[in-house]
């Protein structure tokens, strides 16, 4: 019973009826009467034995009566089951609370509709059939807030940003309350698998008793063709990847566009899941702007058949050198002179280092730090990426080891757990550093493998990881590794920059070195300089820089101007040209979300806290509520309790 | 002797309740009889009786004293000559005196009361006939016997027999009825009150003998008002006063099953009554005297 609630319980307070029945019950019945009688030749057993039975039946309808009545009343108080969410669909004082998947995923067509006019037809029926007095909430995407539903066809507008629930889970929080069974959440979405994830999660930190109703608009047997990865391959061609995900793809369309002028064009026919990479020559003849490659063929699916290309350009990173600055400046120094890439270079003590400066910088160098900093702790925990480089270099005296692990600022216990294993060494001698080549992309170019002019005096012995640079002992000098939450790290077992354990600042190894390992840092992390998602903070690359910059879309449309803001994000898909003031302009390619055209769902079935109810089932439970057997069973009941009251009723016989 | 309340002179009928007052049932029968309109009841036979019948011969080996000894002057043959009985009619009242008899509902009178007291007139009426009455009382057995005879005392001697008797013991009709039949010699009257509790076939075979000895039987099927409609908003702890059983049944079912039991009863007793040629007259114990007693003699009227 404890999974039965009622939407009216109010109505509870008729059981006192009950208690009126019962006391009239008694008061009705007839007096007892002692009587010496003639003869009881007539009340032979049957009499005795009927009336038994006819104290029986007053009971039963007694009985009866009072199951009649508390039926009656349950049924006025409206019962419906606490696990079935469907339920409160027809409590007229629920508030349903809905959110239609945004993403671009939800265009995908099927019987001449998108899956997000689906949705937004489920909701017109569920605004419909709801009770009058309840309200039906839909999530603002761009307001981040619930508003009330008006009675109105609305038409299905998807979005180019990528999945954002983080700001649903707030609003739902915030507005939804969870205290009492009047809330419902529906969630209308085709459950792409980051979906279900995120829905997961949602679920999981919602109150336990809280269920939610997910409406799976997944399309069956999906497929769809996609074209992704096209980028220049040279001057002349562009290169890109199409892929024929559930069916064959016959004499499929592929042309390239620069501006207005389509470069050539192509047929392709793939076979079903598979992939094809594809080359289109274009001629760039004097400055290329970029263009787009499109594949021109029917599917369910259709802003994944066009993708856009922007020549490369050499872009400035931004590196953030955190520790003593006196230290540091040598390091600072040999990046200014190495590249005009590393720009700017600044300079932060641990303590006096931002969020903002550790987020915007493209490569992080941590050296002679005497401990990690809030900043520097709260920011590891909360960044998750794989776009920065990450160089940190170890005090041989074990300090930055013992800061790195003490306290509830545990950055290396974070990053990775061995480091404790090590030792701090003092040296005598000093060792030299050996390369373990010098023909691999980091070590190429450098005219020995041995460096001589290098000594080094203190390390930290047993650094973790993939070991890259060896000091003379074969200890590690430097190496690479990747912590729990897959970011690059680059690990030096001794400072750099100036100090005693070392005199590598003070040799012509240091420039190269550092530079060196700064385009590799560069290049293990995944970033790409010119391509980004729509709806994705792009890091503004003049930040901090006094530069600014005009932005102006395809049709030459100045729409924003970058200057000392941390980030931007672009909302539409596109080539837009970056002008930053007195340099060359360059392009950058916003692109949608690959990930949305990957057709793998996840029922939402096992999730936690929620019912699964396809559209039908949906459509099914709000037209016909007695579709369900629960709302059947009362009404079998009372009917069968009035059969066996007519019954138990005494006939007067004739 | 009581004051007779006025009322009952001045009533049509005396009900019985208006008699309940009354012990002395001398004087009960006497009001009941006085009551009613003189000459009701006429005797087909009055006049008759001490008459002379008719002549037949003599047989040989009968007293030389029954011939006619002026005939045989007149005529030389010996004739015997034959007259009526001294008396119309031999009546015997049975009373059931039964321990069911005693019953009364709502401070009505018993069954047994009713039943001596309707006795009691019935045989005023029939001695002021000269008719010649006699009693029995029974329940198991014959408890009081009174052969008929058609005096003042024998009125007396009735009345004082019955004001003695107490309902007792329980009914064995045919056994009783049986009892009464062998000693019975002469055709007659047998008017029988009784609540007829007793098993159909027991009754039948006991009115069957009674028959069998040339009565003309009415039986006076005598009942409480309740007998006849137990009221069904009442449950009930019966006790049987014959057998001492006890029994709790509810209105309803009591009711019904009384009444089914009773209408049984009743149509074999009637269906019995009807090849016996035999009067039965049901009569309730609210019912007055009068009306009872003339529904009898209408009977009886109708009968010769």
């Amino acid at each position: 019973m404890n999974d039965i609630s009622f939407f009216r319980p109010e109505f509870f307070w008729a059981l006192s009826f009950i208690g009126i029945i019962i006391i009239l019950h008694f008061l009705r019945r007839p007096k007892t009467v002692r009587m010496d009688f003639s003869s009881l030749r007539f009340f032979h057993n049957d009499a005795v034995r009927s009336n038994r039975t006819r104290k029986i039946r007053k009971i039963l309808q007694l009985l009866t009566r009072l199951s009649i009545v508390a039926l009656l009343i349950s049924l006025f108080a409206a019962p419906y089951k606490n696990n079935d969410p469907s339920g409160s669909l027809h409590n007229p004082q629920c508030n349903v609370y809905c959110w239609v998947d945004p993403t671009m995923s939800m265009e995908y067509r099927q019987d001449q509709t998108s899956l997000g006019q689906k949705a937004h037809n489920l909701l017109d029926s569920l605004n419909r059939y709801l009770p009058a007095s309840s309200r039906l909430f839909m999530y603002d995407h761009n307001n981040k807030k619930f508003n009330l539903k008006r009675n109105e066809f609305e038409q299905f507008k998807s979005s180019y940003k990528p999945l954002d629930m983080d700001n649903l889970f707030e609003t739902v929080l915030s507005d939804i309350d969870f205290s009492s069974e009047q809330s419902l959440l529906v969630l209308f979405s085709d459950f792409q698998e980051p979906v279900t994830d995120k829905t997961d999660s949602l679920l999981k930190i919602l109150p336990g008793q809280f269920t939610a109703i997910c409406v799976p608009l997944t399309p069956h047997l999906p497929w769809n063709y996609s074209l992704k990865d096209v980028h220049l391959a040279n001057e002349e061609k562009v290169q890109g990847t199409v892929c024929a995900n559930g069916r064959d793809l016959a004499k499929g369309k592929l042309f390239c566009e620069i501006g207005n002028m389509r470069t050539e064009t192509t047929l392709l026919d793939i076979k079903k899941n598979e992939c094809v990479n594809t080359q289109l020559r274009i001629s760039s003849k004097g400055n290329l702007g970029g263009g787009k490659v499109v594949l021109d063929i029917d599917d369910p699916l259709q802003f994944d058949n066009v993708s856009f290309f922007a020549p490369q350009r050499q872009q400035n990173h931004r590196v953030l050198i955190v520790g003593n600055r006196q230290k540091n400046s040598v390091i600072a120094s040999a990046l200014n002179v190495s590249d005009k890439r590393w720009n700017p270079v600044v300079l932060k003590d641990e303590l006096d280092v931002t969020y903002t400066d550790l987020d915007s910088a493209d490569i992080i160098i941590i050296n002679s730090v005497s401990g990690i900093s809030k900043q520097m702790d709260a920011f590891m925990a909360a960044y998750s990426g794989k776009e920065k480089a990450m160089i940190y270099a170890l005090d041989n005296n074990g300090r930055t080891v013992q800061a790195s692990q003490s306290g509830n600022f545990a950055l290396l216990n974070k990053v990775f757990k061995d480091v404790s294993s090590g030792k701090s060494v003092r040296l005598p001698t000093p060792l030299t550093l050996v390369l373990p080549d010098t023909i691999s992309d980091l070590w190429k170019g450098f005219p020995r493998m041995r460096s001589e002019e290098v000594a080094v005096y203190g390390y930290y012995n047993g650094i973790p990881g993939e070991t890259l640079l060896h000091l003379g002992n074969g200890s590690g000098f430097m190496s690479q590794i990747k912590d729990r939450s897959s970011r690059n790290w680059i690990i030096l077992s001794t400072p750099v920059g100036i100090t005693e354990d070392n005199n590598l600042c003070e040799t012509g190894f240091f420039v190269p070195f550092i530079d060196r390992i700064c385009r590799y840092g560069i290049a293990m992390s995944s970033r790409s300089d010119n391509s980004i998602l729509t709806g994705m903070p792009y890091r503004n690359p003049f930040y901090n820089s006094e530069i600014s910059a005009s932005v102006f879309d395809s049709d030459n449309r100045l729409i924003l101007t970058l200057q000392n803001q941390s980030s931007v994000v672009f909302d539409q898909p596109g080539i837009y040209k970056i002008a930053p003031e007195g340099k060359k302009p360059y392009y950058l390619t916003v692109t949608i979300d690959p990930e949305e055209s990957i057709l793998s769902y996840r029922s939402p079935d096992t999730l936690k806290n929620s019912v699964n109810m396809s559209p039908d089932k949906l459509l099914s439970a709000l037209n016909s509520r007695q579709s369900s057997f629960f709302w059947f069973l009362p009404w079998i009941i009372l009917f069968c309790l009035i059969v066996l009251e007519v019954l138990l009723w005494e006939r007067k016989r004739a | 002797m009581a004051a007779i309340p006025i009322f009952m002179k001045t009533a049509s009928f005396l009900k019985p309740q208006h008699l309940v007052p009354i012990r002395n049932l001398n004087l009960r029968a006497k009001l009941i009889v006085e009551g009613m309109i003189a000459g009701l009841h006429k005797s087909p036979f009055h006049g008759f009786s001490s008459e002379f019948l008719e002549y037949r011969h003599y047989l040989p080996g009968e007293a030389a004293s029954k011939i006619d000894w002026r005939k045989f002057a007149k005529t030389d043959r010996t004739m015997v000559k034959l007259f009526e009985d001294e008396t119309n009619l031999y009546a015997h009242i049975l009373i059931d005196k039964s321990a069911s008899m005693g019953f009364a509902s709502a401070n009505r009178m018993s069954k047994f009361e009713y039943a001596c007291t309707l006795g009691a007139s019935y045989a005023w009426i029939l001695i002021r006939q000269r008719d010649a009455v006699g009693v029995a009382s029974f329940d198991e057995d014959i408890s009081l016997f009174l052969p008929p005879k058609s005096t003042n005392t024998q009125l007396k001697n009735i009345i004082g027999s019955l004001d003695n008797l107490k309902p007792a013991a329980p009914t064995n009709f045919g056994k009783a009825l049986d009892m009464m039949a062998r000693g019975l010699r002469k055709r007659g009257l047998c008017v029988v009150i009784s609540d007829l509790f007793d098993d159909p076939q027991n009754i039948i075979h006991g009115l069957r003998h009674l028959r069998f000895k040339k009565q003309d039987i009415i039986v006076i099927w005598l009942l409480d008002p309740f007998e006849q409609q137990i009221d069904k908003s009442v449950t009930y702890h019966f006790h049987d006063l014959e057998t001492g059983k006890t029994v709790a049944l509810d209105g309803k079912t009591a009711s019904s099953f009384y009444l089914n039991g009773l209408n049984e009863h009743r149509n074999a007793v009637k269906r019995a009554c009807r090849e016996l040629q035999i009067d039965l007259e049901s009569v309730s114990t609210d019912e007055p005297f009068q009306k009872a007693l003339l529904r009898i003699l209408k009977k009886r009227s109708r009968l010769f």
